[in-house]
């Protein structure tokens, strides 16, 4: 009995321990309106570049973003910003149940904007970085000018900045290349309720309901494709004993993704705005993203109001290409950075 | 006496990948003893209600520094004799203070202010079960070890409830042969 209480607190104190790689980087907090949030800040500080990243969700966190060896590639080059927005993550408070919505996420983003100039200096260069969920909420901050002379360069990754086309174009994805994979022979039985489901969306009317199952459809499509490359074992991983909580982050992510349904981001369409994007632009989508189809991108690609945009469409990847596809991804983003360094 | 008075030490895991401590000092509220005749000899069965005034830090790395204090009402069931099993159920009240880590800031009208001690205040019922054992019993003040996972729920956190798991591995001791706990 006494030997196994040692072994297990043995074990305990290993699993618990710390690691290096943790005690480095800036843990910043902004204090807004009846939230704290935590701004993680890894990376190449002194090359007072600095690259904020709006996590997918809403619900996600900007730790969870930390692992792959495309973080190591560009945290060797710039800094990176792994900001949890309000009410998720690790951030903490209370006060905005009421007053939840996108209005509010964008001042927090301003205040976001101004804390870090303040900490690092007016003449850093500062890009905004979104993925899934951050896409939509990165390209609605970039439809005001204002907001945009803030940045040197706005990176769209598989981002949702129209959520009813998205609906649309997954359900298109489903059944073209459902029926192609079925006639392929691969998965055939699960591409099959895939196909089954598509069919039965009446693409004019979907329903809030029906856009949650288009989502989790598709990220169920996406590990469908065997041809699609995955994270190697050997890659950077956040130790054992890390800032998140995944306990407590969540559940009240979820909380705080479902009082942003309720006030109404599932009907956010910015398509037709995407002309008042003015500033450099990278768009990063994997080709085989159900999630967030690529069509998006092309849309993007199309209608961002400024020539110097690019589009990066990665062949073996769905909706996130950076773990799949980290060094090329990691590669795109810092070349994109230096042709934009004031 | 059968019950000693004590102080219990433990090593926190919170959340299951961070680290803490804990301390807390039971008082014994009521107490039963029952002896019952058995084959293998006499089996001693100890029943107590404890009053448990309890004090918990842990740091979660690069999140906050975290400070508990609370009581719990213990259930507490001894197996005395033959073997030496205690076993608790709890139920408990805590006032939650946490501290973030790194700096805080806030703007207020474009200008960055720096926010001291900033953090979090929640208030946190818990529920608790325990499993301890008594070793070296023929020294007058044995050496105890016990588990116990505790389940805190945290309000308001984000407008909401939330849980936390803290699970407790420690040692009590017993500090005087001739005291009621």
């Amino acid at each position: 009995m006494r030997n196994s209480i040692y072994t297990l607190l043995a074990a305990l104190c290993i699993l618990s321990c710390g690691d290096v790689d943790l005690k480095q980087g800036d843990v910043l907090y902004l204090r807004h309106k009846g939230a704290d949030m935590p701004a993680h800040v890894y990376g190449n500080i002194p090359s007072k570049t600095f690259m904020i990243l709006l996590h997918g969700g809403p619900g996600g966190n900007g730790l969870e973003y930390r692992g792959g060896g495309y973080v190591e590639d560009l945290e060797k080059e710039i800094a990176v910003v792994y900001w949890d927005q309000r009410g998720q993550g690790n951030s903490r408070g209370n006060g905005h149940q009421e007053t939840l919505n996108m209005d509010l996420l964008l001042d927090d983003l301003d205040q976001l904007v101004v804390m870090l100039k303040h900490q690092y200096g007016d003449d850093i260069n500062l890009f905004l970085y979104g993925h899934s969920w951050g896409g939509t909420y990165g390209t609605k901050y970039m439809m005001s000018e204002a907001r945009q002379v803030q940045f040197n360069g706005w990176i769209e990754s598989n981002g949702a900045h129209d959520i009813p086309r998205l609906n649309i174009e997954a359900i298109k994805m489903f059944l073209a290349i459902g029926q192609d994979e079925m006639d392929k022979g691969n998965n055939v039985s699960d591409w099959q309720e895939i196909v089954d489901f598509a069919k039965g969306v009446d693409t004019t009317n979907i329903s809030e309901d029906e856009g949650g199952q288009i989502n989790q459809h598709g990220h169920k499509a996406g590990g469908l494709i065997g041809e699609l490359k995955t994270a190697g074992d050997d890659e950077f991983r956040m130790p054992f004993r890390n800032p998140s909580d995944m306990i407590t982050s969540s559940m009240a992510g979820n909380r705080t993704s479902n009082l942003l349904m309720q006030n109404g981001i599932e009907d956010i369409a910015l398509t037709d705005s995407l002309y008042k994007i003015k500033l450099p632009t990278l768009l990063l989508w994997g080709k085989y993203d159900f999630v967030v189809p690529p069509q998006l991108g092309y849309d993007a690609e199309a209608l961002i109001g400024t020539t110097d945009k690019e589009l990066v469409m990665y062949e073996f990847s769905d909706h996130s290409p950076m773990n799949g596809e980290g060094e090329a991804y990691a590669a795109d983003i810092l070349r994109f950075i230096k042709n934009h360094l004031k | 006496m059968l019950f000693a008075q004590q102080v219990n030490v433990s090593y926190v895991i919170h959340n299951l990948n961070q680290p803490g401590i804990t301390i807390s000092a039971p008082q014994i509220w009521t107490q039963k003893v029952k002896e019952k005749e058995k084959k293998k000899g006499m089996k001693q069965i100890g029943k107590s209600n404890v009053i448990l005034p309890q004090f918990t830090y842990y740091n979660h790395i690069k999140k906050e520094n975290n400070f508990t204090l609370g009581c719990e009402v213990v259930r507490q069931r001894h197996r005395m004799k033959p073997a030496n099993w205690t076993f608790e159920t709890g139920i408990g009240v805590h006032y939650v203070r946490s501290f973030n880590a790194g700096k805080t800031f806030k703007v207020d009208n474009g200008e960055v202010k720096r926010v001291r001690f900033a953090g979090q205040n929640y208030f946190a019922p818990s529920l608790s079960y325990s499993i301890g054992r008594d070793f070296l019993k023929k020294r007058p003040n044995p050496l105890s070890v016990y588990l116990k996972p505790q389940t805190f729920f945290l309000m308001p956190y984000n407008n909401a409830i939330v849980p936390s798991v803290n699970i407790q591995i420690g040692f009590k001791l017993h500090l005087n042969n001739n005291s009621n706990a």
